[in-house]
């Protein structure tokens, strides 16, 4: 198989400063984030709501070290049928419709402001500015299946799979890329998406579960259900031993 | 004094069950293991970018570059990896995936670079 010969000036007019945009862009998009992104004020009575159901998901986890007293004087707490905090607290649903709520709707176009500029105008200036270049050939053989996937803009049936188009390694650097800014940036950046979804997930104190009856109606079942069982029997003798 | 480490010992046991691990401490160390691991795919495959490594060449590298890492630091852990981290076989397998992500990258940008042109 013939070997291209690439002019050595694609190397440092495209294939470098593709890389270095696709990185500074993210960068670029961290500290926008914060910038622009104010601190969310949370109203007094969700946030006692959320600290509720914190604390009794931490009694229904580590209730076995409290002795058995105080246990089941938390658990009254929460759920006695008729004074109970789950039970007594009614709640109107708090699924607010977004658009009735302007400052709901400035953050939600605020996020979707910063991941559209990257990837339209980005993609497109760059689609627009680097078309068509080969820029490199990866260092390992690939089979045609990956033809559309490495060479976008490039249809040349009989070339080998294994080489590069500028848009594809755009593409290539977008997706590369996402750890390094975890090791630049620290955990919590938003140049990546992915990771601020996963925070979201993992559940912080401050995230509001969407509808908070539906929340205490689950937590209050599932703390009635627990058992108290007491795991530090005989530690008196342990420690003596 | 033989004795007062023997009760610390013995308390440890009782307490330092898995369900009792803190979840930010846990998430933090995942973190710096993640770290770990992208710093040296991303050395790694600067090097074998350079090299010039070809072809299956290339994963082997990687691969005994991220079990190399892992025996560091399964070494440096020694005993207390109960302490940090949940199981032996997450330190080895948990950021394989991601790492090999950054190592194509560098390893395809580094070999452009050198060899290509």
């Amino acid at each position: 198989m013939a070997e291209l010969l690439l002019d050595s000036k694609i190397r440092f007019w495209v294939f470098l400063p593709l890389m270095a945009i696709t990185f500074l862009v993210g960068i670029i998009k961290h500290y926008l984030f914060i910038f622009m992104s104010n601190d969310k004020t949370v109203d007094k009575q969700q946030l006692t709501d959320s600290q509720a159901l914190l604390r009794s998901r931490l009694i229904r986890e580590n209730g076995k070290y409290l002795p058995k007293e105080s246990f089941l004087m938390r658990k009254n707490y929460f759920t006695n049928e008729d004074s109970g905090f789950f039970v007594k607290q009614k709640r109107q649903s708090t699924v607010k419709n977004p658009m009735s709520d302007p400052k709901a709707m400035t953050e939600m176009l605020k996020g979707n402001f910063l991941n559209m500029i990257p990837m339209v105008v980005i993609g497109g200036w760059i689609n627009w500015a680097y078309a068509g270049f080969l820029c490199t050939k990866v260092p390992f053989p690939l089979t045609f299946r990956f033809k559309p996937m490495l060479q976008k803009d490039v249809n040349l049936v009989s070339l080998d799979a294994s080489w590069v188009s500028s848009a594809s390694w755009y593409i290539i650097n977008l997706f590369g890329l996402r750890s390094m800014y975890n090791l630049v940036l620290g955990e919590n950046n938003a140049a990546d998406q992915t990771k601020a979804m996963q925070d979201q997930m993992s559940g912080a104190a401050l995230s509001m579960p969407d509808d908070i009856s539906k929340a205490f109606k689950a937590e209050n079942e599932s703390l009635t259900i627990t058992e108290h069982k007491w795991l530090l029997k005989g530690i008196e003798q342990s420690f003596l031993n | 004094m033989h004795s007062t480490k023997k009760t610390k010992a013995t308390l440890d046991r009782h307490l330092l069950l898995p369900d009792t691990l803190n979840e930010a401490a846990v998430r933090y160390n995942s973190f710096l293991l993640d770290y770990c691991q992208t710093s040296v795919s991303a050395l790694s495959g600067s090097a074998a970018g350079i090299i010039g490594l070809t072809g299956l060449n290339g994963f082997v590298f990687y691969l005994i570059c991220s079990i190399f890492l892992s025996i560091i630091i399964l070494l440096y852990l020694n005993d207390s990896i109960k302490l940090y981290f949940t199981s032996k076989k997450s330190i080895i397998t948990a950021n394989l995936w991601s790492g090999i992500q950054t190592y194509l990258l560098f390893w395809t940008f580094l070999y452009g670079m050198v060899h290509v042109y």
